[in-house]
């Protein structure tokens, strides 16, 4: 790695050593990479997202393989918030930038676990993992109905006075509005995407290859619609953008970044490869050499037209 | 997790339809039991297929390892074909592996699911006997190797092409002093587990699970116990059979 490279960056207030964290779901509560990565070479993580109580998810299979991607049917499973705290946030290094994310199904519940999360020494910011399906509205997501989204980050807004993310679910017609009701509602910045509804049959019996039937869709074959909604949402509001999807190596990061990104998160990759973030790093300091790029904060938006 | 896991870059010594033998630098020895995932395309400007495979280790020699499988899918199919000298992704070793032996222990191996037992034969020649189950004859993966280690050695075929004419489990008898371990189909594994359950016997299954990462931070490889969800790929794959809840097939 280029030594005269700064690759400091900064997330709603949060300063990153560099701009590579490890997306909820796909990195458990940290600990689990240790004896893979040092964690502390990456720019932050964002655990496993947390509910008020220890949840258990969907039955098995879970997942299943596409082309260039994965369909998950994780469903809720977490340890719950007062495990977190108590039993892995004291574990992990210190330094490190530790984003808690939540989620729930109902909009009192998510308020309450950032009220928990407030001031949980070790935590940096929280995300607020909008993806959930929201039981009074008959199922669908927090994040696809803009007056249940803003209802949501009001609500979790004055819980907290942490820095907020709001992750952004793809599965709405327009980006650009839900990104300006979180901008509206005072949220400090945004993350997106999350997984890409989808699903698969097993043709020869006839059956959803999940039993969930429908699932979300992440890894490389969901990058381009992610850096299109970035781009969009970079156009549409000022609150600093977290891109994620499908990132799979520093050239992937430079995109997003030039669209609007100040920081990533890397997900499914991680699973192909544990230190797949710190790979993507390095790829991204020998991209910055390459270029004559001095600082990666540079890149942000410098997207050429 | 075991803390010896790496993900290491490998190097395929060469491979063909049945198995792969691959050189792993660094790889930190193993229990006979656990897995590793081969991730098949290491480049991720590229990575297809994308996730890795879950595969026992079938035998190991300080850093080469030998894996056997049958092609069912794109991901064996090219694990098959990949030529020697190529670049292979090996994570591991990962999962608990059989615990050593306390008696006399039966290994009933059905399918691909042998490839998880010719170590624990080969470490306890003197403490196990072996039933190995297939279509026919050329599913018996292993079969020379288990002959050389000279262990007992019954074989069922459901063609009757190898061995007794029916399924492993119709040779299974065990008795209250043996410990049964499994590994192989689900249905094979639960019939194995009823009748060392009525027998009195421990009964240990090492399962198989749609994986992801094969370290726990996925939550994709579950399956149903009697506490709760447990992950195959950390918790096991080898569980104490009487845990399993067999209604809910993985
Ligand atoms: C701990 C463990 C050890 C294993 N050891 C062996 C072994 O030694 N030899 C062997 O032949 N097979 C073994 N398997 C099964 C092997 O992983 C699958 O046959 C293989 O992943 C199929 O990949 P594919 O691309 O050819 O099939 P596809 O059906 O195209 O695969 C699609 C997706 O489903 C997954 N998948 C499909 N079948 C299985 C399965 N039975 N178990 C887990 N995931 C599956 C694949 O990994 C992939 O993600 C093991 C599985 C586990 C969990
Ligand atoms: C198995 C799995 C579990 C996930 N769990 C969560 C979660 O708990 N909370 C969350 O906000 N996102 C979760 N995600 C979504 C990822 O954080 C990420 O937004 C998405 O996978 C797209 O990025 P990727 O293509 O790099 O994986 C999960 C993704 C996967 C594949
Ligand atoms: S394979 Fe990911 S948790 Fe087991």
């Amino acid at each position: 790695m280029s030594a005269a490279v700064d690759f400091s960056t900064d997330l709603c207030g949060v300063a990153l050593r560099n701009p590579i964290l490890l997306a909820s779901g796909t990195c458990g509560y940290g600990t689990e990479l240790e004896g893979f990565i040092n964690l502390n070479e990456l720019g932050g993580i964002v655990c496993k997202s947390l509910t008020l109580e220890p949840r258990s998810g969907n039955p098995p299979p879970r997942i299943t393989e596409v082309p260039a991607g994965m369909i998950n049917a994780i469903s809720l499973e977490n340890v719950g918030v007062e495990a977190f705290i108590k039993e892995k946030l004291p574990v992990l290094p210190k330094g490190l930038p530790v984003f808690a994310s939540a989620f729930e199904t109902e909009i009192d519940r998510y308020a309450e676990v950032c009220a928990r999360l407030d001031g949980a020494p070790g935590v940096a910011a929280i995300e607020l993992n909008a993806s959930c399906p929201h039981v009074k509205s008959g199922g669908i997501e927090f994040g696809q109905d803009p007056q249940v989204l803003a209802a949501l980050v009001r609500a979790c807004r004055a819980a907290t006075d942490a820095k907020l993310l709001v992750k952004l679910s793809p599965n709405v017609t327009s980006i650009a509005e839900m990104a300006r009701v979180c901008e509206g509602e005072g949220a400090d910045g945004l993350s997106l995407i999350n997984a890409v509804q989808a699903m698969a049959v097993n043709v020869e019996t006839r059956r959803p290859a999940l039993p969930n039937v429908l699932g979300g869709l992440s890894g490389p074959a969901i990058r381009p619609i992610a850096l299109r909604m970035v781009y969009q949402v970079r156009q549409a509001v000022d609150l600093p953008i977290c891109g994620i999807g499908g990132i799979a190596t520093g050239e992937d990061t430079v995109a997003f970044m030039l669209c609007g990104a100040s920081a990533v998160q890397v997900g499914t990759m991680t699973y192909t490869n544990p230190e797949a973030g710190l790979v993507i790093r390095d790829q991204l300091a020998a991209y910055c050499a390459r270029h004559g790029v001095a600082a990666v904060r540079e890149l942000i938006g410098a997207l050429e037209k | 997790m075991s803390s010896a896991a790496k993900h290491i870059l490998g190097r395929v010594i060469e491979s063909g339809p049945l198995g792969i033998r691959v050189q792993a630098p660094g790889w930190a020895g193993h229990r006979p039991g656990q897995f590793a995932m081969l991730t098949l395309n290491p480049d991720p400007h590229y990575p297809d297929p994308l996730l890795p495979r879950p595969m026992a280790v079938y035998r190991g020699k300080g850093e080469e390892l030998e894996f056997r499988f049958k092609i069912v899918g794109r991901g064996t199919a090219r694990l098959a074909e990949l030529v020697p000298g190529s670049s292979i992704g090996v994570l591991g070793p990962l999962g608990n592996g059989f615990p050593d032996p306390s008696g006399s222990t039966i290994l009933v191996g059905g399918g691909t699911g042998i490839a998880s037992l010719y170590e624990y034969a080969k470490a306890h020649p003197d403490d196990v006997r072996v039933i190995l189950g297939g279509r026919s004859h050329a599913d018996i993966l292993g079969l020379d190797d288990f002959q050389t280690l000279g262990v007992p050695l019954a074989i069922a075929t459901d063609d009757g092409s190898l061995g007794e004419r029916g399924l492993v489990t119709d040779l299974l008898k065990p008795d209250s002093n043996d410990s049964v371990f499994v590994c192989g189909p689900w249905p094979m594994m639960r019939a194995a587990y009823q009748i060392a359950s009525d027998a009195g016997s421990r009964c240990l299954v090492s399962l198989e699970a749609h994986m992801a990462c094969g370290i726990g931070i996925c939550l994709g490889c579950v399956v149903a116990t009697d506490q709760g969800f447990r992950y195959v790929c950390t918790h096991g794959p080898v569980f104490d059979a009487e845990r399993v809840d067999w209604e809910h097939a993985l």
